[in-house]
């Protein structure tokens, strides 16, 4: 009874401090949106013919079943991987805050404590799909032809939706209990374990005797493919489900009467085992979990300077600085800032992003810039430059937020024009770190005589640090960038989409939304000092 | 018989070492109800000595002893009957004082009826009964420590661990904590970790002052201060003489005066035919122990 009860307050008090933030209403806000769009058909699902050749898409009538399992689909497609950049700060909060040192003295235990945070992003999760679930039963209010069903429509919400949710709220607090994972290397991993992991079921079909995909893809492609081939014997119809955005137009639409999946015990309990995975990992996360342990947390001590005593260093040494004469304290300015304050605050700020890199991060980007300028061009093309450009991730990450993050933005604030100095000088010092770091890049395009390509990589060099800088700007996190940035990355310079790809697009349009972001982040910051 | 007085925590040969650095080493304590003042200078290891006895830190080697219960491998014996303020805490700025206080109570596994009661009795204790319904964001940092305060009391505890508790508290609020501490103690071990040696000088039954890691003194503030006895002394400089008076003496104040600067100073001899004896205090006391390298240091 008294776990329980723990339980209910560690989850409430967390789920409190999450949904009355200002920012959980942007989160509303996009989930509504996204709701309206399932309800347009501008998002939505389908079935393929299988042939790339042969566009014919395959839609269920507008009835609850189809409805209610289309909506789940883009559910589990859209919060299965936003979500979890959605919840996953819980405990991070509480080291950020020092809540969890308090905590930490009090009786609860490692895995009750894991277990509140597993509650309180899957409710924050629930309360998500909930808004969805309403949005469907709107739509098949407004567009069915067919009465509400809301057993049909219902249904895939609480068979697939919430254990999904379940294990996406799972796998943040995971991620949240392994040091390494918790930041900006965890984001990229969860992305890439997300994509992964999608193409293995979407592809392959996988699916164990007990257990089928916590997406739910399997569940309902198989009955949807059956009465697809039913309603149109000669096809072509392929197994493959779709959901996304799907421009329609001339592509030719068949449509067929879905009744819905039959749900079976075995069916429900095979994707409620997701939630018993999902429970299993959690406990397993508490066997090394720190407890807020300072020592064993992996935190990164900053090197104390030679006239600092460490911890249980002699202090001996420190008198003889007590009583040494005073150091003249003005000019307080470098010989730098003598000859130009703002390249004084531009060289701070360089130090800044490029102090506390280990060497072996700086043996691995001479790495990737030895390979590029000696790799075949296909390669170089296909991996290498792509990777060039998110190798930097966590330097860009820090731009704008810093401040905030640190708790130095009072300091910083207050120093002389923060606006007009300090805020264009963290920038350049991104641009000139980007082209550093890309400099590689550069290099292979002007070897190969590739204009076109060295001027998209100039547009690229002064467009991501300024999207860093504006990102971290406006939300106060790191975290904001990495999310929008991966998934930009993925969809433009990996999959080398013309229309995603800043690396290689026409670098006007993103140095005009560079100038755009950089004008935007400096009127927001100027808010911001004046508080 | 109280069963109170039969309450001891003890450290026995207490390390701990961070990556090399030596925070704490062979480190012996043994403490009854009362407050124990914890002295020493930043990086003395005080911080990680009340992290151990928290337990949130683990030592590296050595133990902590509850009531003979040894709270390493069993932290549990410790964490229900423990109250602990850090020196740097955070709150959930979008909870109010009431949620907030909430919450801790249940995560220390107090029940609903008497933790709502013990809420709204800590809520009138460190005055925030009108406030406890405001999100804790929108707090000072005095009253976001009063709400501290308050959660370290929540579970009435036998073991009260306050690290820097009057930073941030206006003079009346120092003053009401500081009257709190003293009412608490004859029930409970009080552990204070403060640089505000005032604080100490007026609750403090027992003193430890921590140095490199070691345990300097331990003793009631009225033996430190008799052993100081003869060794505190006071007259009148002129400014020039005083950078030369620092390096050969221990100086723990000066003050301005028409004529010069009067110094006070510790010394076990007499520093000069001017200097008059005068009663030491613990300033006097902690600057002595913590500056044994100093010429004519009383040490």
């Amino acid at each position: 009874m008294n776990t329980l009860r723990i339980l209910y307050h560690l989850a409430r008090a967390d789920f409190f401090e999450r949904t009355r933030r200002y920012g959980f209403l942007l989160t509303l806000a996009a989930i509504i949106l996204l709701g309206v769009l399932v309800n347009n058909g501008t998002v939505g699902m389908d079935l393929g013919s299988g042939d790339s050749n042969i566009p014919i898409r395959y839609h269920g009538e507008l009835n609850s079943a189809w409805i209610g399992a289309m909506t789940v689909m883009v559910i589990n497609t859209f919060l299965g991987m936003l979500g979890f950049y959605l919840v996953s700060d819980g405990i991070k909060r509480d080291m950020r805050t020092g809540v969890g040192q308090i905590i930490a003295t009090t009786p609860v235990s490692r895995a009750a404590y894991l277990v509140g945070k597993w509650i309180s992003n899957f409710t924050v999760l629930a309360v998500l799909v909930l808004i969805l679930a309403i949005a469907a039963v709107v739509m098949v209010l407004l567009q069915s032809e067919t009465a509400l069903d809301l057993g049909a429509l219902l249904m895939p919400f609480l068979a697939v939706a919430l254990p999904n949710m379940a294990l996406t709220a799972a796998l943040a607090v995971f991620f949240e209990t392994v040091p390494w994972l918790r930041g900006a290397v965890g984001n990229v991993v969860y992305f890439f374990m997300w994509v992964f992991s999608l193409m293995l079921w979407f592809m392959t079909q996988t699916s164990l005797t007990f257990l089928t995909d916590p997406m739910g893809y399997n569940v309902f492609s198989t009955s949807l493919y059956a009465s697809a081939s039913a309603a149109f014997p000669d096809g072509p119809i392929g197994q493959g489900l779709s959901v996304g955005s799907f421009n329609v137009t001339g592509t030719p639409i068949r449509v067929f009467n879905w009744t819905g999946v039959d749900w079976t015990p075995g069916t429900v309990a095979g994707q409620w085992s997701w939630v018993i995975i999902a429970l299993g990992l959690i406990l397993l996360s508490a066997l090394w979990f720190a407890r807020f342990d300072p020592s064993r947390e992996g935190l990164r001590h900053a090197r104390p300077k030679p006239e600092e005593a460490k911890e249980g260093e002699p202090v001996a040494r420190r008198k003889k600085a007590h009583h040494s004469a005073l150091p003249s304290l003005s000019p307080l300015i470098s010989k730098l800032a003598q000859v130009n304050p703002f390249l004084g605050v531009l060289f701070a700020e360089l130090r800044l992003l490029l102090n506390r890199r280990r060497w072996w991060w700086w043996a691995i980007t001479a790495g990737l810039a030895f390979a590029i300028l000696s790799s075949p061009p296909s390669v170089v093309n296909d991996y290498l430059l792509p990777a060039a450009w998110l190798w930097p991730l966590t330097i860009w990450s820090e731009m704008g937020s810093r401040e905030r993050r640190n708790n130095t933005s009072q300091m910083v604030f207050a120093s002389a024009r923060p606006v007009l100095r300090q805020l264009p000088a963290a920038w350049l010092a991104g641009v000139l770190v980007t082209a550093l770091l890309c400099m590689a890049n550069a290099v292979f395009f002007i070897s190969n005589g590739d204009l076109p390509g060295l001027a998209g990589w100039a547009g690229a060099v002064v467009f991501v640090p300024t999207l860093a800088l504006a990102s971290g700007v406006f939300s106060s996190s790191n975290r904001f960038f990495e999310v929008i940035y991966v998934i930009w990355w993925y969809a433009g310079p990996l999959s080398q989409n013309p229309a995603l790809d800043f690396s290689a697009g026409a670098p006007q349009v993103y140095l005009l939304s560079a100038a755009g972001l950089l004008l935007l982040s400096a009127g927001w910051r100027g808010r911001q000092v004046r508080g | 018989m109280d069963p109170n007085n039969s309450l001891v925590i003890e450290t026995n040969n207490l390390s701990k070492a961070y990556k090399g650095v030596q925070a704490l080493k062979d480190f012996n304590l043994k403490l009854t109800p009362g407050i124990l003042g914890l002295l020493g200078p930043n990086g003395a290891g005080k911080s990680t000595l009340m992290r151990m006895l928290a337990t949130i830190t683990t030592p590296s080697g050595g133990s902590i002893l509850w009531n003979g219960k040894d709270v390493v491998k069993d932290p549990e014996a410790l964490r229900s009957v423990l109250g602990y303020l850090p020196q740097d805490f955070g709150v959930y700025p979008n909870l109010s004082a009431q949620e907030f206080l909430e919450y801790m109570a249940a995560i220390k596994g107090m029940s609903g009826k008497k933790a709502q009661q013990k809420i709204s009795d800590l809520l009138d204790l460190v005055n925030l009964r009108q406030a406890a319904r405001r999100p804790l964001g929108g707090y000072s940092g005095g009253m976001r420590q009063r709400v501290g305060i308050a959660q370290a009391l929540l579970n009435d505890p036998q073991l009260l661990i306050v690290d820097e508790p009057t930073v941030g508290l206006d003079p009346e609020e120092r003053v009401r904590f500081r009257n709190l501490l003293s009412d608490l103690s004859g029930e409970r071990i009080v552990i204070l970790s403060t640089h505000i040696v005032s604080d100490v000088e007026s609750t403090a039954t027992d003193i430890a002052i921590i140095h490199k890691g070691h345990l300097k003194v331990h003793a009631r503030p009225e033996q430190l201060l008799k052993q100081m006895d003869d060794s505190v002394w006071e007259w009148t400089v002129n400014s020039e003489a005083l950078p030369r008076l620092k390096e050969q003496f221990l100086v723990t104040g000066t003050l301005r005066r028409m004529d010069g600067v009067e110094v006070r100073v510790v010394s076990g001899i007499k520093p000069c035919s001017e200097a008059q004896p005068v009663m030491p205090n613990l300033e006097d006391v902690y600057l002595a122990a913590v500056a044994q390298n100093h010429k004519g240091g009383a040490g």
